[in-house]
């Protein structure tokens, strides 16, 4: 309908006039104007502004016109006219069209009498309102179609991915929520779920899954999601949000691309720990699988210190990695990731370990633990069979009792055992002082009933029921190798209230007599003996055994007893007799061990005999000259926890201890007064040169700071000496000789002068040891082999390179930095 | 920053080097005189009572490994070993000079010195256990272990 805009002069006047008022006129709570339209705003909704969800209808729109002095100007025709925003966004009035025209009210307000109905597109449109026939700018009204409820859920960006096992995918999962007219919902919680178990993959938050809002966009991402440790898919990343149907990603967790063989690593250590308010004994031992990029695949460790750290760990390929520091010198860090978020934490991630790596040749390593959290020194060794045979073993295991009476204190173990189908007999021998005094038990026999479970791929099983220790006592062993004849074993006692761990060698099918003894084809042995904890001491000596009257002929021995004080050097041990006829089992046997002069308290050691032709320190080099001999358990109630081995000896030729070695030794020291009897280790590789000089390299880890009062753990550390030949198979490097001798060594930019015996089984095999007051290490001195096969330096991509030791402190820039 | 640490000269080192240099190829010996295990025989137990003339954290030149107490007795004072943990660690020993103990342990010749090995210690009200029965240094860990069992027995290592 059209109406005039707005009443002429005249008209108005009269209408004034006739109801008796001359001067003025009130229309409302404003006076009118006689004055043409000055001006036109949008007044209600407030600000012009209003939202409807699609296809609702809007409030009614009001626009006020008024005069030049602001008064409403009734009359006037106002058109509301919509204009569809940029998106496409519009609306309509009743009739189908797009403008309403309403005439002012006595205060000059124009209202739409036309519902107005959002149209089907959310966003933004505009009305206008317009005085007609006045040329004042329109009024306008800023109107936003909003989606409407939630109706849909898409899976947008990030499905169909492909990710390497413990890599990140490339892109995030993106889901979006649309409302029926397909327009996206912001502010909508959507929730991604990835499988709980095998192949899937975690958020940032650590976990499977994880909520995100939808933006304006609608659409939900999520944080970076990295694929777990586990091959395999496709398998659905659900998207789910409340009343929508579900969505899937499907992803795809890739295997690392292993250029070369995968093979399994057997690895066990023991020392002292800095966590769980350290020190603590601790024992560690384990599998690793390393293809030939360095890469972990996988493995599982058992892990004890009996003293709040008692468990069975899985080790993810997350992180871990077998890197080259210096591949030449077959020098390497281990990083493995454990299940066990209480490792680690110093210096690495909760659950991770990182251990430094000395191959001896491809097969064989020195090892010890350098992330802050511990120290210790062991080995690892290529596991070339995961099956255990059955056949007779002779076995020792050190490490802590802490079950009994409550005393945290050493406790050693050693016998000779049959394992048939899956049971074990046989006798074994323990010295306990975690019972309030020192107790020694031989002969007794393993409990009836005892069990051996089958072994896994790791070539890990159990042992249950065996009463050694304690009646609850379960023991893991892990399968060394090698692939035949007798093998060696690494086992691991795994009660929560104590710990211990060692090895077994197979005897096989040998008869052993004081005539084979310590082989059937040396009559001379190196002997060796280490304990710590309760009682921190080393033995080291050299014997010929006179097999007709069961006693040494020979020998001469080191002995330094930290604790009682004992620092005896190169002592007659002969006249020590040994026993292995008409004992408790073939290859059982007792040492009684006299000393030239009063003083070492080792006497009482028994002897375990171990087939003739397996190597005790390097298994699987079964044609090395080093084979055979036996384990050594001390029994002498001063010295509980001392183990050791029996090394044929072959060869003192001192020309021949000549060429490229690798050593190592574990520390235990009164150096730093807030720290007594804490320990530090090392290993190192360099060379030794007939007459003239024994140079080594290498990393130590001191966790208790026992050099200088801050933890650390260092590489390039130096050791250096001329080491005299006093008598056949005795090198001693010392303070007291002429000149003076002893060990040079530079750790971490400290000096040190260590005194130290060497003594020399043959080319490939000797043993050192330290006599001072203050300090006692022993540890072996080996030549090393080619390590033609060690798995090389592992290359960037593919995974997520371990983060850097950051404690490790470089050492006056003379070697190799680790990381 | 280097420094050169040099350890504290051996028992026999001095021996050692006229050895060396009078016999070559000499296994070394002549060691001093030092008793014969048992290294603690509990049948020799005495018990000690008299005042703590000083604690020592670390042992001082010629002494043996691990911390000491000197003792002032009616006869004397006496070095006591208190062996590497008494004074570490949660539970550890506390003394000062001027407080009367009663020490129980073993009097040995170490090192052609006379020290007594001591097992327990009973001061203020509390025995501290620092050995085993067969003179085996108890741990910070047992002191925490046992105190948690014997909280109210009044008996701690």
């Amino acid at each position: 309908m059209n109406r005039k805009p707005y009443l002429s002069i005249s008209a108005f006047t009269l209408v004034c006039l006739t109801m008796g008022l001359l001067t003025s006129c009130t229309i409302g709570s404003k006076k009118s104007s006689s004055t043409a339209p000055a001006a036109i705003a949008a007044t209600s909704p407030a600000g012009g502004t209003e939202s409807a969800a699609v296809g609702a209808t809007y409030g009614a729109l009001s626009a006020t016109v008024t005069d030049g002095s602001g008064a409403g100007v009734s009359g006037v025709s106002v058109v509301f006219a919509v204009v569809n925003g940029a998106s496409g966004a519009s609306a309509s009035f009743a009739t189908g069209g797009t403008t309403d025209t309403e005439t002012t009210n006595s205060s000059g307000v124009a209202t739409t009498s036309q519902a107005l109905t959002a149209g089907t597109v959310a966003g933004t449109l505009t009305v206008t309102a317009t005085a007609s026939g006045a040329s004042i700018p329109p009024a306008t009204f800023t109107l936003t179609n909003t989606a409407s409820a939630p109706a849909t859920l898409t899976a947008t960006s990030g499905q169909g991915q492909s990710a390497t096992v413990s890599t990140a995918f490339a892109n995030p999962l993106i889901a979006t929520v649309t409302d029926a007219n397909s327009n996206p919902v912001q502010g909508v919680s959507v929730t991604f779920t990835a499988p709980a178990s095998g192949a899937s993959g975690t958020f940032a938050n650590g976990t499977a899954t994880e909520t995100d809002t939808t933006d304006v966009n609608g659409n939900a991402t999520s944080s970076a999601f990295t694929a777990n440790s586990t091959a395999g898919g496709p398998y659905n990343v659900v998207a789910s949000s409340t009343g929508l149907t579900s969505v899937n990603f499907a992803e795809t967790n890739t295997t690392v691309v292993v250029s070369g063989p995968s093979n399994n690593y057997v690895f066990y250590a023991s020392g002292e720990e800095a966590i769980n308010a350290g020190p603590n004994y601790y024992a560690v031992a384990g599998a690793v699988t390393i293809d030939a990029n360095g890469n972990i695949l996988g493995g599982e460790q058992d892990y004890n210190d009996a003293f709040g750290i008692t468990a069975t760990d899985t080790i993810s390929a997350v992180n871990g990695a077998l890197v080259a520091v210096d591949a030449s010198a077959g020098l390497y860090t281990l990083t493995i990731t454990t299940t066990d978020v209480n490792l680690g934490t110093i210096n690495t991630a909760p659950g991770v370990e990182e251990f430094v790596v000395q191959f001896v040749n491809s097969s064989h390593a020195l090892i010890t633990q350098f992330d802050g959290s511990a120290t210790s020194s062991g080995s690892l060794d290529l596991q070339t069979t995961t099956s255990a045979s059955n056949g007779s073993y002779a076995f020792t295991a050190a490490g802590v009792d802490n079950n009994t009476s409550g005393n945290y204190a050493s406790v050693a173990i050693g016998g000779v055992v049959t394992a048939n189908s899956g049971g074990l007999s046989g006798v074994y021998d323990i010295i306990d002082a975690g019972t309030g005094t020192t107790v020694v038990s031989t002969g007794n026999t393993i409990t009836a009933g005892a069990t051996l479970s089958g072994t896994d791929t790791y070539g890990r099983g159990t042992l249950t029921g065996s009463g050694m220790i304690t009646a609850s006592s379960v023991f893991a062993f892990y399968v060394v190798g090698p692939a035949t004849g007798s093998q060696a074993l690494r086992i691991i006692d795994m009660d929560a209230n104590d710990v211990a761990i060692g090895s077994a060698y197979g005897q096989g099918s040998a008869t052993f007599t004081n005539a084979t003894f310590p082989t059937p084809t040396a009559a001379s042995g190196v002997l060796t003996l280490l304990g710590q904890w309760s009682e921190d001491y080393a033995t080291l000596g050299e014997f010929t055994a006179d097999s007709t009257n069961g006693t040494f002929s020979g020998g001469a021995a080191d002995d330094n007893e930290l604790d009682n004080s004992v620092q005896m050097e190169a002592d007659s041990i002969s006249g020590s007799t040994y026993n292995l006829v008409g004992t408790a089992a073939n290859g059982y046997g007792t040492m009684a061990i006299t000393w030239g002069t009063a003083g070492p308290n080792v006497s009482a050691v028994n002897v375990y005999m171990v087939d003739p032709a397996l190597n005790i320190n390097d298994p699987n080099n079964t044609t090395s000259t080093d084979v055979g001999g036996a384990l050594l358990l001390d029994l002498d109630v001063a010295l509980p926890g001392g183990v050791g081995v029996i090394t044929p000896q072959t060869d003192t030729t001192v020309a021949d201890f000549n060429g490229t070695y690798v050593a190592g030794f574990q520390n235990f020291n009164e150096f730093n007064t807030n720290c007594f009897a804490c320990e530090f280790d090392m290993i190192s590789q360099g060379t030794m040169t007939t007459g003239a000089a024994l140079s080594l390299t290498g990393a130590d880890s001191d966790p208790f700071g026992t050099w200088d009062g801050t933890a650390a753990e260092s590489a390039g550390d130096t050791f250096t000496s001329t080491p005299l030949s006093v008598s056949s198979g005795f090198y001693s490097m010392s303070v007291g000789n002429n000149p003076e001798n002893p060990i040079d060594a530079t750790i971490n930019t400290f000096e040190f002068d260590m005194d130290s015996d060497i003594y020399q089984a043959s080319a490939t095999t000797l043993y050192w040891l330290e006599i001072d007051s203050n300090g006692v290490f022993l540890g072996p001195i080996v030549a090393q082999g080619s390590l033609t096969g060690v798995p090389l330096a592992r290359k960037p991509g593919g995974q997520t390179q371990p983060q850097p030791n950051k404690n490790i402190k470089p050492n006056k820039g003379l070697g190799v930095r680790l990381h | 920053m280097s420094s050169r640490r040099t350890q504290p000269a051996r028992l026999i080192a001095g021996l050692l080097a006229g050895l060396l240099l009078a016999i070559l190829a000499v296994p070394l010996v002549a060691q001093p005189e030092r008793e014969s295990h048992p290294f603690y025989d509990i049948s020799k137990e005495v018990t000690l009572t008299g005042t703590v003339s000083s604690v020592l954290a670390r042992p001082a030149a010629g002494m043996i490994f691990g911390a000491h107490l000197m003792l002032d007795t009616a006869s004397g004072q006496v070095d006591a070993s208190l062996g590497k943990w008494a004074l570490q660690g949660k539970g550890a020993l506390s003394l000062s000079a001027g407080a009367p103990v009663e020490l129980t342990g073993v009097m040995k010749t170490m090192n052609d010195k006379q020290v007594f090995i001591v097992r327990t210690v009973k001061a203020n009200g509390q025995v501290y256990t620092i050995r085993n029965q067969s003179g085996v240094p108890n741990s910070p860990q047992s002191r925490a272990r046992v105190s948690q069992k014997t909280t109210q027995g009044g008996e701690s290592l």
